[in-house]
């Protein structure tokens, strides 16, 4: 029988890797996107976990919510990263100025 | 050291390697998968606490759908001309053994589960799919509406970003901000009184007007 502390380790374990990801990754477009979705993945791995932990079902209804905004966030980014692409021709994310207008 | 902490043990060590080889890896194609094999691995623990039924929705939704768009993008904006060439390796084996293997965890996550009554979870009655479905479409009814016209305007978002038409072939959404500042509230807003039945032809009439003056 595991506890909750476990999977309460491997949660912020996993955000601190989607963390470091997020600032350390070589300013690229599609992999900063990528450390985004892990985070999301660890907040909603312990959301169930406690959810599960404590009986009740409202961490599992939440849970599905985050999947709604994390695909919406990750159409949105990738469709923002494609017209960043189609004017730069770069995927380094070092002018991001240049989306004004 | 039981059954369930090993399973644990192992698929979070397969999670963390997963993780940290998304942002180690230089091809970006490369990196997507990765990120869907952490994806598989957080599934199967899903499975593993309990949860089964968020386990196959995380299947469904992050690799069926978040995951392949970022493979589909990655692959149509041919970022391998930007990078270092994949080399050439013999593909043909890796799909039936990565199948099995997911296969294979699923298996072994719900067995797992199974023999010790939900991991987390000593009390007999699981939380079932029913008892989503319950709450979900009363309690939470609202925000499930709420949920479905996020993602309507993120679709709706998404599209208008990348329309292309021949008059602005870089993406449509350009802002043009003399044009904004010069505006004023004639070119914008137009006050028709609308007779009944016949409003829509007015409209139509004018808008053509309106195109007119703007191509010549």
């Amino acid at each position: 029988m595991l506890d909750l502390s476990w999977f309460l380790m491997l949660a912020s374990f996993l955000f601190t890797i989607g963390l470091f990801g997020l600032v350390f990754a070589r300013r690229n477009f599609v992999v900063m996107l990528m450390a985004i979705e892990l985070m999301l993945l660890a907040s909603n791995l312990l959301l169930a976990a406690s959810s599960v932990n404590n009986a009740s079902i409202d961490g599992h209804v939440f849970v599905l919510f985050s999947l709604t905004v994390t695909a919406a966030e990750a159409a949105i980014g990738l469709a923002i990263f494609i017209v960043y692409f189609r004017q730069k021709t770069s995927i380094q994310a070092d002018h991001p100025h240049t989306m004004h207008g | 050291m039981n059954l369930a902490a090993g399973v644990f043990s192992i698929l979070s060590c397969l999670l963390f390697l997963s993780a940290i080889l998304v942002f180690c890896v230089q091809n970006s194609v490369y990196a997507a998968l990765y990120l869907i094999s952490a994806f598989v691995m957080a599934a199967v623990l899903f499975i593993l606490m309990g949860a089964p039924f968020l386990g196959f929705i995380l299947m469904i939704v992050y690799i069926g759908a978040v995951a392949v768009f970022f493979l589909f993008v990655v692959m149509m904006l041919d970022l391998d001309a930007l990078y270092i060439k994949p080399q050439n390796v013999k593909r043909s084996y890796f799909l039936p053994i990565s199948v099995f293997f997911v296969i294979f965890l699923v298996e072994l996550g719900m067995a797992v589960a199974l023999l010790e009554g939900g991991v987390l979870q000593p009390r007999p009655e699981p939380l079932s799919t029913e008892r989503i479905g319950q709450t979900l479409y009363t309690i939470y009814a609202y925000p499930l509406q709420g949920a479905a016209v996020t993602l309507f305007i993120a679709m709706i978002g998404a599209i208008v970003l990348t329309l292309r038409t021949k008059s602005s072939p870089y993406s449509h959404s350009r802002q043009n901000v003399t044009e904004q500042n010069l505006a004023c509230v004639g070119d914008v807003l137009t006050l028709v009184k609308i007779e009944p039945g016949q409003g829509a032809k007015m409209l139509y009439t004018l808008e053509n007007k309106n195109e007119k003056v703007h191509n010549a």
